[in-house]
């Protein structure tokens, strides 16, 4: 009970900290849920991509 | 006993008192308001390079060099 006394006051009762808070949490969502997909996209990717198959078609340094 | 009266400052019709309870909620909105900003203008580089880069925890996420042999400029 006290928990959500708590989340209430601090994050909801004001409607400008409340409308920070989803704000806030669609960012952390979207950076969170972009590098998960991405990682398990080049993960299912792995060595076809042209950042995997670089390296090796690298001549002399200009 | 006879009334005392005190004289009350007013700009336009604002008091101290209105004043001091409304700054700090228009603060907060001018927060919440520039975390909107930063979340719709997240694509743009130089959004990205100048603020976003800056951030000290989550800051390497935007942190994307481009190789010269890669860049198409």
């Amino acid at each position: 009970m006290a928990v959500s006394t708590l989340v209430y006051n601090t994050f909801i009762r004001r409607n400008s900290v409340f409308v920070s808070t989803i704000l806030l949490g669609a960012f952390a969502f979207e950076i969170g849920f972009d590098s998960t997909i991405d990682k398990y996209w080049d993960r299912l990717n792995a060595g076809k991509q042209w950042k995997d198959i670089k390296h090796k078609y690298i001549t002399a340094e200009e | 006993m006879r009334v005392q009266y005190r004289y009350n400052l007013s700009v336009l019709g604002f008091t101290p008192q209105v004043v001091a309870r409304w700054v700090p909620i228009l603060g907060l909105w001018g927060g919440a308001l520039g975390v909107g900003a930063l979340f719709l203008l997240e694509p743009i580089p130089r959004v990205r390079n100048v603020i976003l880069q800056k951030i000290p925890v989550l800051g390497s996420y935007w942190n994307r060099p481009v190789d010269p042999n890669d860049s198409p400029f």
